[in-house]
């Protein structure tokens, strides 16, 4: 987390992203930065690659920042899914899928291993041990559909699972996160507060 | 609609996932709008996988910033960095910064106009002000002056008011004593058309003037009250002033009042009147 939050209320910010203001931008990144390229690494899982997409990310939130208001969720929850969009066309493109296919399948799935455990800095509040609590069904769907751009009709078509079951998964596995988040949330909350402030 | 049966049939978690349809999204959207119930929903749905997406979050590399601003903010480096990649560069990665610098350039162009606009109507603005104040600081001015001479004027009235009242009583209270008896003084024959009243209380001696109608006194001169007392006239006062009652000096037995015409300051006793009289009546 960086140690140069800015606190900034979500609409004055907003207003300087839309006038292409360089603070901003530069508060947007100090503020989110670690939540986008997490998420963007979780994705595309490789540093280089990540780096250049959260740059592609910042280009499309500069060109599409008019275009956002509060109808669409938070500014947190809109830029997290312009980064999140942008990392999964990048893991779907040719260029991509060329360049995975060169990697050895092993050390491919090692390299995986390592970058997921290191990813869990938010462990010491005992939060990774209740996520992998989530039935095994449930997690695979958000990781399919969250993290690898799957449709859920893709889901279904390539598991060989009827639709109606991979949207009952997905509204299940949502159900459970919430259970689990509303039941940690205020021990995550106060490590947020810790961490930010 | 049934709020309950649409949340429960897991569109809202597709659309939060990104995996609905354009018309699904646009009407869950819609929804929410209408629907604080969806609304609330569609908040949950989305904290809880945000929560879980911040479980990876990672401070990218230090560089990435600075990568990043350079290729928003900066033109030059942008263009270095475009010809110092080469021809490996993919065209989007190439076409996007140029697009965003374009951008850039027109807003700064159209912001210096505004500035120079903003400039030019500020000082208008300025100018305009200054008129203004100034015109106001006058009339507040001229404003100010008047009240002063009107506070003035209406403490002169209201002097005068309260003399009129006091004396007004006094004639009043002097009118309305039994004991008081009410001499007229008739013009003679320099002035037939003068008269005058003198209210005479014998018990407690008082003389009182009123109800003056003389001609205007010539400089150098001035009217003095005799009272004719065992024959002869005796200085009563001078008169001084066109008041609404005159107290003059005392008597218990005189027989009856005159007023005559006399240098200033009047003649004695002694010497009696030496003017003209123009009023004179009996007790």
């Amino acid at each position: 987390m960086s140690k140069r939050k800015t606190i900034i209320a979500e609409d004055a910010l907003v207003v300087l992203l839309q006038s292409k203001d360089q603070r901003g931008f530069s508060i947007l990144y100090d503020n989110y930065s670690s939540a986008l390229y997490g998420v963007i690494l979780k994705i595309v899982r490789s540093e280089e690659i990540a780096a250049d997409v959260m740059q592609d990310s910042f280009v499309k939130i500069w060109k599409n920042i008019d275009g956002y208001n509060r109808s669409k969720g938070t500014l947190f929850t809109w830029i997290l899914n312009v980064a999140r969009n942008t990392a999964i066309d990048r893991i779907r493109s040719q260029e991509f899928q060329n360049s995975q296919r060169n990697q050895d399948i092993d050390s491919n799935i090692n390299v995986i291993d390592n970058q997921e455990n290191s990813q869990f800095d938010v462990d010491a509040i005992g939060l990774k041990k209740v996520v992998e609590n989530l039935r095994p069904e449930h997690q695979q769907m958000i990781e399919l559909l969250y993290f690898k751009g799957y449709t859920q009709a893709e889901v279904a078509d390539e598991f060989g699972i009827p639709l109606g079951t991979v949207k009952t998964r997905v509204k299940a596995a949502i159900v459970q996160l919430r259970q689990f988040f509303v039941q940690f949330g205020l021990v995550l909350l106060s490590a947020i507060l810790d961490k930010w402030i | 609609m049934n709020t309950k049966e649409y949340i429960e049939s897991g569109i809202l978690e597709s659309y939060v996932l990104g995996v609905a349809t354009a018309g699904e999204s646009a009407e869950v959207e819609r929804l929410a709008l209408e629907y604080p119930a969806i609304r609330q929903e569609l908040d949950a749905i989305r904290n809880s996988l945000e929560t879980y997406a911040l479980q990876y979050e990672k401070q990218p590399p230090a560089f990435l910033k600075d990568k990043i601003m350079d290729n928003l903010f900066n033109e030059h480096k942008t263009v270095e960095q475009k010809y110092s990649k080469g021809i490996n560069q993919t065209v989007k990665e190439d076409i996007e910064p140029r697009e965003v610098i374009n951008l850039n350039q027109r807003n700064e162009s159209s912001a210096s106009q505004r500035s120079i606009f903003k400039m030019a109507a500020s000082w208008v603005l300025l100018a305009l002000s200054i008129g203004a104040n100034i015109w106001f600081f006058k009339n507040w001015k001229n404003s100010e002056e008047k009240v002063l001479a009107l506070e003035s004027q209406n403490q002169i009235l209201a002097k005068e008011g309260q003399t009129l009242k006091a004396s007004y009583q006094e004639e009043l209270a002097i009118l309305q004593n039994p004991d008081v008896k009410i001499i007229k003084l008739s013009g003679q024959e320099v002035a037939p058309e003068a008269k005058a009243l003198v209210y005479f209380d014998k018990t407690k001696q008082e003389v009182y003037l009123s109800a003056l109608s003389l001609p205007e006194v010539p400089t150098g001169k001035q009217y003095q009250l005799w009272a004719i007392v065992d024959g002869k006239p005796v200085d009563a006062g001078m008169i001084d002033s066109k008041g609404n009652i005159l107290k003059m000096k005392s008597f218990s037995n005189a027989v009856a009042f005159a007023i005559s015409l006399e240098n200033t300051g009047g003649s004695t006793t002694e010497a009696g009147p030496k003017g003209a009289v123009y009023v004179m009546g009996a007790v």
